[in-house]
């Protein structure tokens, strides 16, 4: 068992690999009633282009089948259905897929190790049949449909088709209603053997319990079933040139307003910081040119060229950073261009940098005062950067202004890809 | 936890003292009296105090001075009770001991100066800014109908009749147009001295020096004034509306409207929120498990309870084919309830998720704070009597409230898309 001191917060994570390969991390949070645990597959959208467990030959599954496989595990063969039976250990519970991962949690304040145990327990029993996996289809079909009358889904989605390649992030998480209708049992068990193995999987547990209670508990648990050892599953590295796949497209959609995303694509390699390191300067440099605190965004309102801040983001994906830049006006055209001016001509200023440290600072307090925002920065972390760091809130703490001047000074800015969101009644 | 009441004449100053979270937070609380009419005055205004000050100009200086008092957070809130309209003004801020020495005399200087020393020059809102907000807030009407949830469960409510449950707590995009800087100005004076006043503030805090701080700040700018509350009674049933819109989506949405008759203190304040866990609302409820899993009828359906209006409302994500299906299963899994036919176990399990509910308030400072506003102000239970009543709920009790539920209200955002691949 390891300590993880998270520097700078007072706070230590406890940490073991078990036998079988089940990354396990628990934090102690001692005063609060909640506990919550997330019980992560190293499995998401992105990944349907392997050599499954067992097998020579490479197979193309279905996309949306890891959405797929996630609603299914909560189908069990016999006793009360998983929702019932959380809820009658007091448990809440539900999962999540996204590209790269798919999670099921539960939360709750009584029978703490009788909900481990279940949301373990229930994720390492799969039970599909021809007729409950039909049944499923009708359910994931709706929730494609609601999916796609989100238009600013749809706008996001875009914008990352548009940046990428050969990466597949834009494509739907779900699949479209013909992958759905696809998915067979057959093919569910082979996602499920090949990546949901203990050795691909973490557990994080935030709770009042102690850890080394806990972590044998999850021990104990995983001692008395069986998993084959395996080996890291194959799955092919996807080469992601720089360049964007297309740098303009204009969509239309059920929205009212017209609104403009510019994503700016940088493969993290150009720097010197490490990725963590990399993005908050990024998100520093671009907070201060073009967020909320900035001259540039009260002056574009003003002039009503914008009718509402800029909205920032900095993303990893994969080796690549992207920052996009999401504004709301009816003349893109004229957004656009004054973006593109200001990219060319970006300021760093030091009163800025010292108001923005404290207050990425102060975000990790918040952080830790409520259980739900401590497995939000926990998972994040984790997902971030495959392990939960010791040294993150030091990262924040020591960013220097010298260094963002030195190193961010002269960045070329211009790989880029625009999506622009019209009304559908301003279609010709 | 420590709770104590320090009274003044026009206004009370309620201390929860806790070291359990890292930060405090100040909310002064107005209480005003339902007028239509304010409902849009209240979201511009909203939008006119956070954006700058007589002291800070404009909407940047505010959101650096909040990233100086280490994201120091202050917000306006409107909240609709029956007959009553809230106004919230809120300021989250960290302690000293993680900041820096003097944080919560600048964070409540700065939030003194945004409640009460707006950006009003002789007599009319600054023009500059009073665009922007007018702005942000057309903005906001114009963009509503993209949140097909919240905009049909509006247009539910819209045709109930009584005047204080069908309007949006937001306004109205054709009031907007009659709102300037002086008029507001006017209405900013008038919202608080129409108001009656409650002061909350919960944290680690020395209440002697935070309260001498409030008083100097508060003392002369706040009104007596008794504004009654009153929950809503229906005491009778009435025909059922339907209505139906279409729009160019993929999915429908549905919402099936009911009246709470003659609720008694008792089921509002104790057997409601049972009754509605079994009935709609988690993924263990009668309508998740049968309308959506055993029948696949609906990606998502939920009951929401509205206690201070007596009302019930079902929403469902649905293909508009099956509408008359969902509608029939909605009242099929009501009259289950009605007469009966639900086992212990669905009251054991709707129990333990009230008090894992309540007991998780401890751990959010927000919600022990929503909950004492929400006793001081409404005369609804605190924190422990509702805790204690959990486990006093019989399925007597539940079959009684479910047969005081009546249909008035059929509302369909109808999806026209054909369901086809792109």
């Amino acid at each position: 068992m390891k300590k993880i001191k998270l520097e700078g917060l007072d706070e230590i994570v406890y940490y073991e690999k078990l036998d079988n390969g089940l990354d396990v991390y628990v934090l102690k949070k001692e005063k609060f009633n909640y506990f919550s645990a997330y019980f992560v597959t190293n499995y998401g959208a992105l990944i349907n282009n392997f050599v499954p467990v067992n097998e020579k030959e490479k197979q193309k599954f279905p996309d949306g089948i890891a959405h797929f496989l996630e609603h299914k595990l909560f189908e069990q063969e016999k006793g009360p259905s998983v929702l019932e039976k959380f809820s009658s250990l007091g448990g809440v519970c539900n999962a999540f897929t996204n590209y790269l991962f798919t999670t099921y949690f539960v939360e709750g304040i009584d029978n703490f190790y009788e909900n481990l145990e279940f949301l373990i327990d229930y994720v390492q029993s799969p039970y599909f049949t021809d007729e409950n996996v039909e049944k499923e289809k009708g359910i994931i079909k709706q929730e494609e449909l609601m999916t796609k009358d989100n238009p600013y889904r749809t706008f996001y989605l875009k914008s990352l088709e548009n940046l990428f390649v050969n990466l597949q992030y834009g494509k739907s998480i779900v699949g479209t209603l013909n992958d759905i209708d696809s998915i067979t049992k057959e093919d569910l068990y082979k996602c499920y053997n090949t990546f949901y193995n203990p050795s691909n999987m973490c557990l994080i547990v935030v709770s009042n319990q102690d850890e080394e209670k806990v972590i044998n508990f999850v021990k104990n648990n995983q001692a008395k079933k069986h998993f084959d050892k395996m080996d890291k599953v194959k799955i092919d590295k996807v080469e992601e040139p720089e360049n964007v796949e297309k740098e303009y497209e204009v969509i239309y959609d059920n929205v009212s307003k017209t609104q403009v995303s510019v994503s700016i694509k940088l493969p993290f390699n150009k720097f010197k910081f490490d990725k963590m390191k990399t993005m908050l300067y990024l998100r520093m440099l671009f907070v201060m040119n073009f967020g909320s605190i900035s001259e540039f965004n009260l002056k574009l309102k003003q002039e009503e060229i914008i009718d509402a801040n800029i909205i920032v983001e900095v993303t990893k994906y994969d080796d690549y950073v992207i920052v996009s830049l999401d504004a709301l006006g009816e003349d893109t055209d004229k957004i656009i261009k004054v973006i593109n001016e200001k990219l060319n001509n970006l300021s760093i200023i030091e009163d800025d940098f010292n108001l923005i440290k404290k207050s990425m600072i102060s975000n990790f307090v918040y952080y830790f005062t409520k259980v739900d925002s401590i497995m939000d920065y926990l998972y994040g972390n984790y997902c971030n950067c495959g392990k939960i760091e010791s040294d993150a809130f030091m990262k924040y703490k020591n960013l220097s202004f010298n260094e963002l001047k030195d190193e961010f000074n002269n960045i070329d800015f211009s790989n880029k890809s625009i999506v622009v969101m019209k009304p559908l009644e301003k279609k010709e | 936890m420590d709770y104590k009441v320090y009274e003044y004449d026009n206004y009370n100053i309620h201390v929860l003292n806790t070291d359990k979270f890292k930060s405090t937070i100040v909310s002064l609380t107005l209480v005003n009296e339902f007028k239509k009419e304010n409902l849009t005055k209240n979201a511009l205004l909203r939008r006119l105090l956070t954006s700058s000050s007589g002291s800070l100009k404009n909407q940047t200086e505010v959101y650096k001075k909040s990233y100086e008092l280490y994201n120091t957070d202050f917000s306006v809130i409107n909240e609709l009770y029956n007959n009553a309209i809230l106004t919230i003004f809120d300021i989250e801020f960290l302690e000293d001991k993680y900041t820096e020495d003097g944080l919560q005399d600048k964070a409540l200087s700065h939030y003194f100066d945004m409640i009460f020393n707006p950006n009003i020059i002789n007599g009319k809102f600054e023009e500059s800014n009073f665009k922007l907000a007018k702005k942000s807030l057309l903005n906001y009407y114009e963009m509503q109908k993209e949140d097909k949830y919240t905009y049909s469960i509006n247009k539910s409510h819209e045709l109930l009749e009584e005047e204080q449950l069908k309007y949006a707590a937001n306004g109205y995009i054709e009031d907007l147009e009659k709102l300037n800087e002086k008029n507001m100005a006017e209405y900013y004076k008038e919202l608080f001295e129409t108001a009656h006043v409650d002061i909350f503030i919960m944290g680690n805090v020395n209440d002697d020096k935070i309260i001498d701080l409030v008083n100097e700040n508060v003392k002369d700018k706040l009104y007596k004034n008794d504004n009654v509350y009153s929950c809503n009674i229906f005491d009778k049933t009435s025909d059922i509306k339907e209505a139906l819109d279409k729009e160019e989506n993929n999915q429908s949405k549905l919402v099936v409207l009911y009246k709470i008759l003659n609720m008694t203190d008792r089921e509002r304040n104790v057997v409601l929120p049972i009754f509605n866990r079994i009935f709609g609302l988690g993924n263990n409820s009668k309508l998740f498990r049968n309308v959506r899993e055993k029948k696949s009828l609906a990606y998502d359906i939920r009951s929401i309870a509205q206690r201070e209006e007596s009302l019930i409302t079902v929403i469902s994500g649905i293909s508009k084919e099956s509408k008359n299906e969902v509608i029939d299963s909605i009242n099929y899994e009501l009259s289950k309830l009605q007469k009966g036919e639900f086992n212990d176990s669905d009251i054991d399990d709707a129990k333990k998720y009230r008090s894992i509910i309540l007991k998780g308030f401890d751990d959010d400072n927000y919600s022990i704070l929503g909950t004492k506003v929400s006793s001081v102000l409404f005369n609804n239970d605190d924190l422990e009597e509702r805790r204690k009543n959990v486990d006093t709920v019989t399925k007597k009790e539940i079959t009684d409230l479910a047969n005081k539920l009546s249909l008035c209200i059929i509302y369909m955002l109808e999806g026209d898309k054909d369901n086809e691949e792109d």
